[in-house]
C-alpha cells in the first residue's frame, strides 16, 4: 500500500520505475553472462563515482535539460512538438557556423554568447515553420515535426559533408572550433560554465508558471474554449509555445557544440531531442521531476559508456535502460494530449 | 550537364531497378504493418524498434539453426512481441502514444544492439536468401532482374500486399479496424471491441514490421550490425502517411523509396549530385503532401478550437 502511494507521485513513480528496470536489466546481464553486480558498480563509478564522472555527467544532462525545459510551456498548452531532435541540430549547426564566421573579426569572449543566439535562431527557425503550419493551416504538429528532424539530419550530412565541411578532416565536420570560443570550464574538471542556462531557465519556468500568462497557457492546454473565452489567441499560443522550445533546443545544441564537441559532427543528433520530449511528458510538464528524469538519464549514459570501457559491456544497454523506464513511467499517463 | 547525363544513365541501368525491388522489401513489410496500426487509430512510433528485434532474433535463430525459415519466423515473434508490450502499454493501459512508441524504439534498438554485441562471437554469419529464377523470364531485358530474379521475400511481400489490402477492404476485420480508427464513439455504439481491434492492429504491425527486420539479416545479409534497420521504421511511418493509409499506394511509396535508397548508393561520388539528401525525399514529400492536403481542405481555425 505504501508501495502504491509512492507510484502516486511523479518521483516516486520514476525512483520505482528506475528500480523495476535495473531488475530487469540485471536478468539481462545474466543472461549474456555478465555479472549483473560488477557491471551496476561499474556504472554507478562511471555516473556519479567521482568527481570526473559528476562533471561528464553534467556535460550531457544539460543539453537535455535545457531542451526538456524548453519544452514545458508547449505541453502545458497541449502542443505536441516532436521535432526538438531536429531544432537541435540545426542550432548546433548555425551556432558553430556563426562562431566560425565571427571569431577572426572579435574578441573570443564576445563569440561566445554571439553562437549562443545563433543557435537559439536557428532552433527557434527550424521550429517556426511547423509552427506556422499548425497555426495557419491546421497541419497536425507530430508529423511535421518528425519529418523536419529527418530533414535536418540530412541536411546537415550534406552541408558538412559539401560546402561546410572543415578543409582537411577526416569526419564529416566543420573546422574545429578556436580554443578561447570554448565554453570556459569550471573547477578544474570537464564541467563547463555553460550550465549557468540551467538556473536562468529554472527562474524564469517558474516566474512563468505563476504569471498570468503562464495561467492562460494552461488554461489553453486544459479548456481551450475557455481560454478562447478569456481572451486567449489560439494561433499566438501555438507559435510562441512552439518558438521557445525551438529555441531552447537551439541552445541545448550550442552548449554541445561549444562545450563539448568542439565542432559541428554530422553525427551531432544523439536522440536527446526525444528524450527530452519524453521526460517531460512523464515528468507531467512540471518542473522538478523533469529536472531529476533528466539527471537519472544522462548519468546512466555516462555510467554505460564507463561500464563499455572498463568491463568490454556494450553501451547499448543503456537505451535498453531507459526504455523500459520510460514505458513503466507511461502507464500513468492517460490519452494523447494528456499534459 | 554531367551530372544530370549521369543521373539519366543511372536512372536506365537495369541492375538499379533490380535493387531498388530487392531494397524496397523491408520498409514495405514494415509500412505494410503501419497500415493496420494506423487504420486502427494508433499512432505506432515504435515501428523502428520492432523492426531491430526482428532483425536480431531473426538472425540469431537462422544463424543457430540453419533455416532461414526459422529465421523469419523468429523475426515476426520478436517483432509481435515488442508489439505486444505497445498494446499493453498505448491500448490496455491507454498510456501516451508518443512515449510508449519512443520508449520501444529505444528498446528495440538497445536490446537488438546489446544482445548483438554481446553474443556475436558466439554467432556465426551465413548466405542470405538467394534468388529465385524463373527460367526464362528472368532472362528478360530490363524486367527480368527486376520482377522474375529475386529472393522469396520480394514475392511474399506481394502476397502480403494483397492479403493485407483484401483484410482491410473485403472482411469484417477490416471494416473493425477503420470503425476502430476514424470514429472510435460509432465503433463502441456498433459493438466493436475497439481496444480488442487495436491490439490486434498493433500487434499485425508488429509482426510485419519484425518480418521486415528479418529481411534485412535473414533475407539480404546474412549477418547483423550496429543500428541494421538504418531508420526505415521511421520512413515506414512517413510513406504511410504519404500515401494517406491505403494499401496500394504504400507499396508504391516503398518501391519508390526502394528506387531512391539504390540510385543513392549508385551516384555516391558522381560530381554535383547531393545523394546525402536523397534519403530525405520522403519527409519533404511528407509535408508537401500535408500542406497540399491542407490547402484543397481550405483554411480551418486551428485544431484545438475545431475539436469544441
Amino acid at each position: 500500500l505504501a508501495l502504491r502511494r509512492l507510484a502516486q507521485s511523479t518521483g516516486g513513480a520514476l525512483a520505482l520505475s528506475s528500480l523495476a528496470a535495473a531488475a530487469l536489466g540485471a536478468l539481462l546481464f545474466v543472461a549474456v553472462g555478465v555479472d549483473p553486480a560488477s557491471a551496476y558498480r561499474s556504472i554507478w563509478t562511471g555516473a556519479v563515482g567521482s568527481g570526473d564522472a559528476l562533471a561528464q555527467t553534467s556535460l550531457r544532462a544539460a543539453p537535455l535539460l535545457v531542451m526538456a525545459l524548453g519544452l514545458v510551456p508547449a505541453l502545458r498548452a497541449g502542443v505536441f512538438t516532436i521535432g526538438s531532435e531536429g531544432q537541435f541540430g540545426v542550432g548546433a549547426l548555425t551556432a558553430g557556423l556563426a562562431a566560425l564566421a565571427v571569431a577572426p573579426h572579435m574578441p573570443d569572449r564576445l563569440v561566445i554568447p554571439v553562437a549562443a543566439l545563433a543557435g537559439a535562431a536557428g532552433g527557434c527557425a527550424w521550429a517556426l515553420v511547423p509552427a506556422l503550419l499548425r497555426a495557419y493551416l491546421a497541419i497536425d504538429e507530430i508529423l511535421t515535426t518528425l519529418a523536419f528532424n529527418f530533414v535536418a539530419v540530412y541536411f546537415l550530412q550534406w552541408l558538412l559533408n559539401g560546402p561546410a565541411r572543415g578543409k582537411g578532416q577526416y569526419l564529416v565536420q566543420t573546422s574545429p572550433l578556436p580554443e578561447g570560443t570554448w565554453l570556459p570550464t569550471l573547477f578544474g574538471t570537464v564541467a563547463n560554465a555553460g550550465l549557468v542556462v540551467l538556473p536562468l531557465l529554472l527562474v524564469g519556468l517558474a516566474l512563468f508558471g505563476r504569471s498570468p500568462a503562464g495561467y492562460r497557457t494552461r488554461l489553453f492546454g486544459a479548456q481551450p474554449s475557455l481560454a478562447l473565452a478569456a481572451g486567449t489567441h489560439p494561433r499566438r499560443v501555438v507559435l510562441w509555445t512552439m518558438a521557445v522550445g525551438g529555441a531552447a533546443a537551439g541552445v541545448a545544441g550550442w552548449l554541445q557544440i561549444a562545450g563539448v564537441d568542439r565542432a559541428v559532427y554530422a553525427s551531432v543528433f544523439r536522440g536527446y531531442g526525444y528524450l527530452a520530449l519524453a521526460l517531460v511528458i512523464l515528468g507531467e510538464a512540471k518542473l522538478l521531476p523533469t529536472v531529476a528524469g533528466a539527471i537519472l538519464f544522462a548519468a546512466l549514459q555516462n555510467g554505460s559508456e564507463f561500464m563499455q570501457l572498463s568491463l568490454g559491456v556494450s553501451s547499448d544497454f543503456v537505451f535498453v535502460m531507459q526504455g523500459v523506464v520510460l514505458l513503466l513511467m507511461s502507464g500513468r499517463i492517460v490519452g494523447r494530449r494528456a499534459v | 550537364v554531367t551530372a544530370v547525363g549521369a543521373f539519366a544513365a543511372g536512372v536506365f541501368a537495369t541492375g538499379l531497378w533490380a535493387s531498388g525491388v530487392r531494397l524496397a522489401v523491408p520498409t514495405l513489410l514494415a509500412a505494410l504493418g503501419d497500415v493496420f496500426s494506423e487504420r486502427a487509430g494508433v499512432l505506432n512510433l515504435g515501428i523502428e524498434g520492432m523492426m531491430m528485434v526482428g532483425a536480431f532474433s531473426g538472425f540469431a535463430v537462422a544463424s543457430a539453426s540453419g533455416s532461414a525459415a526459422l529465421g523469419l519466423c523468429a523475426g515476426i515473434a520478436g517483432g509481435a512481441a515488442l508489439a505486444a508490450v505497445m498494446a499493453y502499454g498505448a491500448v490496455v493501459r491507454r498510456g501516451n502514444v508518443v512515449v510508449v512508441g519512443f520508449a520501444l524504439v529505444l528498446l528495440g534498438q538497445g536490446l537488438g544492439n546489446f544482445l548483438y554485441a554481446q553474443t556475436q562471437d558466439s554467432l556465426q554469419t551465413f548466405d542470405p536468401l538467394g534468388e529465385l529464377r524463373f527460367g526464362p523470364l528472368s532472362r528478360i531485358p530490363f524486367l527480368g532482374p527486376a520482377v522474375f530474379r529475386q529472393n522469396a521475400l520480394a514475392y511474399v511481400a506481394v502476397g502480403l500486399t494483397v492479403v493485407v489490402w483484401v483484410v482491410l477492404r473485403y472482411t469484417r476485420v477490416g471494416l473493425e479496424i477503420d470503425a476502430a480508427g476514424s470514429d472510435e464513439g460509432a465503433a463502441i455504439a456498433k459493438g466493436v471491441s475497439v481496444r480488442r481491434v487495436r491490439a490486434a492492429a498493433v500487434l499485425a504491425a508488429g509482426a510485419l514490421s519484425g518480418l521486415g527486420g528479418a529481411a534485412i539479416t535473414v533475407g539480404a545479409v546474412g549477418n547483423f550490425g550496429h543500428n541494421i534497420t538504418a531508420g526505415r521504421g521511421f520512413v515506414a511511418i512517413a510513406l504511410v502517411a504519404l500515401a494517406r493509409r491505403r494499401v496500394w499506394l504504400t507499396a508504391a511509396a516503398a518501391y519508390g523509396f526502394g528506387l531512391l535508397e539504390a540510385m543513392q548508393t549508385r551516384l555516391q561520388g558522381i560530381g554535383g549530385i547531393p545523394t546525402e539528401l536523397l534519403p530525405g525525399l520522403p519527409w519533404v514529400a511528407v509535408l508537401a503532401a500535408l500542406v497540399g492536403a491542407a490547402y484543397l481542405r481550405g483554411l480551418r481555425l486551428p485544431r484545438a478550437v475545431e475539436r469544441q
